[in-house]
């Protein structure tokens, strides 16, 4: 009997057909099957009434789709699907609705997601809500009378960012001493450099007239007076920054579901946590033991921490600073608990909105203190990065390196030439960000067999910046998917979240219009078609971290990690994706989030 | 009671491991705590070791080091909760990092800062600075310098010298530049020396170890209580002739607060520390100068002035 449920998919259980010749059927349909679809599971679901949009090359489209013991079954017309169904399968409706790969999180930052969701979003839209400080300071009283937290605790609000905002001017500590006069208030500013406080909050650092302004650091001061009028910047704010009280293990252990509700809601089943400090890798296999991960979580331990998790995991190695034991690379490559680490990250380089990205050719617009000729900086020396890699190759352990400016990316192309790596060792390293490079660059990335993780959104959030500091040459060149396309090159596409936020839709908008928020085209020819745009978050950010036999894309004997969305991509305008919906998403057949009415 | 600031700076195999060793180590009665920030690790003595948690090392001389993996300032705020435990906090700025962008992030600290001392390899530094991934950084951080020091001078020809000495003086002009071996420098020039409790003690005691005295000289300047302008004429002066100087200071108008000066290079400070507790106030400076032709002394005549640091003699109000 059909059930309409309050998602928009329609859902019923039918008598019917027997499963040995139904699953003869399926063979039928000449797709790959693995070991997986041959086991037997029942059909525990069908989705049919809608378009399956595969990723594979040999049937990109479908009818239906069915799925049992947490992997995908069958997938074709409908007539042969539904041939497979039996008196417990449940029939899914899609009423038009298109089903889809889970998508893969190429690159982001776990870890900052149970932090951020104990937060108020202050961000200006398409970030967040608020378009006026009045609405910037609705919502942090919003926020804490939704989480009940007490007078005297902290509220903490994130995005700040005055230029999105109507009033044309700084929030100060009376806006926010208004609404939450009892509660110590800490507005994080956009950039992460800076914040506001209320009157609660500076009595809690000491600071008042008399504190001086630190050289390097901005102070907003009340007019005619030295009282602090709210906003502190740079050096004033870093100190208070490191002294926020940070959440207890608990605290973050609680806020793990809503955590994975960021990416869940978004239809990603597949989550990184990019650059994993030893107290997070810790906190993240207790969480993994404990069963708390509805979805997937690919940890890549920062390189830094590894000689005091040498230390800790294998205390009687016995190697120099920069050494691996022989087994290191037995930790990698396996999930326990939905857990796993798939190699180690090696930062290269700042932001280039930051301008600490680090390039060959100078900034149009001079450093971040106005410094001339400036090129930022790498954050390590090439005679320690060349025998970290070496080591890190020789072990063989996969390299996920952070390089967003061409001078960081030739470092890193050039410590893996000299660790003798080629495209034929298939280690699938992965340069994380690739924004600013140039063109012969990606020669170097075949040659290597390098993969870059590009991240299009940049071309919306910050395009107009990148093109006022770097030309529209370089600017245009930056995330260059289709001439890494050209080449061979299989790439991935990512937020970098909490950087950007966990947006799929917009991920995949980016990649096609590269569009900034000005509205000017960032690099019109490496604008890819939408079918590019999906593989680089599906099947391709998959075969990046080794998962293509099981993730990526709708085929029998693959994990049956799916997202409803209430349209097709493939038949929409560019403009409209942002305004499709997820409907519904699963991670190994079991529904882990469902749209309200 | 202030907890001066030092950051060290340099590029890879310039010394600073082992210059944070000899700070952690030495037998000087400070208690240091030393936040690390590059790859690799400090080999600390292991009988020294009382205890090691995390990447946080206790010695039993009462000095500390620890990693700021998870971020400097979090290391230093870390450290400013049992800030009674130290006398002195020390940072070590990355191989490639900018020492004067470290030192200037930690200003919202409020720290004084006893200053930013960039060591170099006299062999290697004309090499490390055409590089063309961190010669713009090894460069960077000489700019940054109020002390350079040129070591393992002793693994190095007088042509090569020379040749670095001069690179130096283009791109540093003004700074001060030791001459080192094995980044050897008397604490009185790491930590500034502490002044004499009897005047007929040699001014800088034990922080001027005897096989230095050959190429450091210390000196004692006592005053009265001093106007602002006559104080910053002592201090014009001191930066002028001195690569190192600290001690207390008296100002007219506000005698019962007890100012620290500290001087590296020409960069002085002058941070109200507490009161004189029950001792006669006095301006008591001890200096640090450099004997003979061994070491190379550029100073500036202009000091470089904290802002936020300034001395106010109205009120006496500053950081610390």
């Amino acid at each position: 009997m059909a059930k309409h449920t309050s998602d928009g998919l329609t859902r019923r259980t039918v008598l019917k057909t027997t499963g040995a010749g139904a699953l003869f059927t399926a063979a039928a349909f000449g797709l790959p099957r693995s070991v997986g679809a041959q086991s037997g599971a029942p059909v525990e679901k069908i989705f049919r009434g809608g378009t399956i949009v595969t990723i594979e090359e040999s049937l990109p489209v479908a009818e239906a789709l069915a799925i049992g013991g947490g992997r995908i079954i069958a997938v074709g017309s409908e007539a042969d699907v539904m041939a497979l169904a039996t008196d417990a399968t449940e029939i899914v409706e899609l009423n038009g609705a298109a089903v889809l790969p889970g998508f893969v999180d190429s690159h982001g930052h776990f870890m900052n997601a149970p932090q951020i969701v104990s937060w108020a979003n202050v961000s200006g839209p398409p970030v967040g809500p608020a378009t006026s400080i009045a609405e910037v300071v609705a919502e942090l009283k919003a926020h804490a009378e939704r989480r009940n937290i007490p007078e005297g605790e902290w509220v903490i609000g994130y995005g700040y960012d005055p230029t999105l905002y109507s009033d044309g001017h700084e929030m100060t500590r009376d806006d926010i001493d208004a609404a939450l006069p009892n509660h110590r208030v800490l507005v994080l500013h956009v950039s992460n450099h800076g914040c506001v406080l209320n009157s609660l909050a500076f009595k809690n650092f000491g600071m008042d007239e008399n504190t001086p302004t630190p050289e390097g650091g901005t102070i907003a001061r009340k007019p005619g007076s030295n009282e602090p009028a709210g906003l502190l910047m740079e050096a004033a704010f870093i100190p208070i920054f490191a002294q926020l009280p940070k959440p207890t293990e608990q605290e973050l252990m609680d806020a793990l579901e809503n955590a994975q509700m960021l990416y869940t809601s978004r239809g990603v089943t597949t989550a990184q946590e990019g650059a994993t400090h030893k107290p997070d890798l810790e906190f993240l296999i207790r969480a993994a033991d404990q069963g708390r991960f509805k979805i997937d979580v690919v940890a890549l331990p920062l390189v830094l921490e590894f000689p005091a998790l040498i230390a800790e995991y294998a205390p009687n190695f016995r190697g120099g600073p920069m050494e691996l034991p022989d087994a290191t690379a037995k930790a990698f490559g396996t999930y326990r608990n939905r857990l796993k680490l798939q190699g180690v990250k090696i930062p290269l380089d700042g932001s280039p909105q930051g301008k600490t990205a680090f390039w060959t050719e100078p900034l149009l617009t001079g450093g971040p203190e106005g410094e001339a000729d400036w090129v930022g900086f790498p954050l390590f020396a090439p005679e320690v990065v060349n025998p970290v890699v070496a080591e890190f190759v020789k072990k063989g352990v996969q390299i996920f390196t952070h390089a967003n400016g061409d001078a960081a990316i030739d470092m890193i192309i050039d410590a893996t030439r000299a660790a003798g790596v080629t495209a034929a060792n298939n280690r699938r390293d992965c340069v994380i960000h690739s924004q600013f490079m140039r063109p012969e660059q990606l020669d170097a990335y075949v040659e290597l067999g390098i993969t870059p993780s590009f991240f299009t959104v940049h071309t919306f959030y910050w395009g107009d910046v990148h093109v006022e500091n770097t030309g529209p040459k370089r600017a245009g060149f930056m995330s260059p998917m289709v001439s890494a396309k050209a080449k061979g090159i299989r790439f991935s596409n990512h937020s970098d979240f909490s950087v950007t936020p966990m947006d799929p839709l917009r991920m995949m908008h980016s990649a096609i219009t590269r569009r900034s928020r000005s509205g000017a085209v960032i690099g019109e020819a490496e604008r890819v078609d939408i079918a590019t745009a999906l593989r680089s978050m599906t099947i391709d950010a998959a075969w990046q971290i080794f998962e293509e036999d099981t993730k990526g894309s709708i085929a029998p004997g693959k994990l049956a990690d799916l997202v409803i969305l209430d349209r097709n991509p493939l038949e929409v305008d560019a403009e409209d994706l942002l305004k499709l919906e997820v409907i519904e998403t699963f991670k190994e057949g079991g529904s882990v989030w469902r749209r309200q009415a | 009671m202030s907890l001066p600031l030092t950051v060290i700076g340099g590029y890879l195999g310039a010394g600073k491991t082992t210059l944070l060793n000899r700070m952690l180590t030495g037998d000087h009665g400070r208690r240091i705590a030393v936040i690390i920030n590059d790859f690799g690790e400090l080999n600390v003595d292991a009988r020294l070791i009382a205890d090691h948690a995390g990447d946080t090392i206790s010695l039993s001389n009462g000095c500390m080091c620890c990693s700021a993996s998870d971020g400097t300032a979090e290391a230093i705020a870390r450290i400013l909760k049992r800030k009674d435990e130290f006398d002195h906090i020390v940072i070590e700025a990355s191989g490639v990092a900018e020492p004067g962008k470290v030192a200037r992030n930690a200003t919202g600290f409020h720290l004084p800062l006893d200053g930013v001392i960039v060591l170099a390899d006299a062999e290697q530094l004309p090499h490390q600075a055409v590089n063309r991934y961190t010669g713009r950084s090894v460069i960077a951080q000489l700019q940054q310098a109020d002390l350079i020091v040129l070591n393992k001078i002793d693994l190095v020809g007088p042509e090569r010298l020379a040749e670095t000495r001069e690179l130096i003086a283009r791109h540093a002009k003004g700074a001060s530049v030791l001459l080192s071996e094995r980044a050897d420098l008397p604490y009185a020039v790491l930590f500034g020396a502490r002044p004499p409790e009897r005047l007929d003690q040699d001014p800088a005691g034990p922080d001027l170890e005897a096989h230095h005295a050959a190429d450091y000289a210390a000196g004692l300047v006592e005053r009265g209580p001093m106007t602002r302008e006559e104080f910053e004429a002592l201090a014009r002066d001191l930066s002028s002739r001195t690569v190192r100087a600290k001690g207390h200071v008296v100002l007219r108008n506000v005698g019962e607060v007890r100012h620290l000066y500290q001087q590296v290079g020409s960069r002085w400070t002058l941070v109200a520390d507490g009161t004189w507790q029950g001792a006669e106030p006095a301006t008591r400076i001890v200096t640090i100068t450099v004997r003979g032709t061994a070491h190379d002394h550029h100073c500036q005549s202009a000091p470089h002035i904290d802002p936020g640091l300034e001395c106010t003699p109205e009120g006496g109000r500053v950081a610390g």
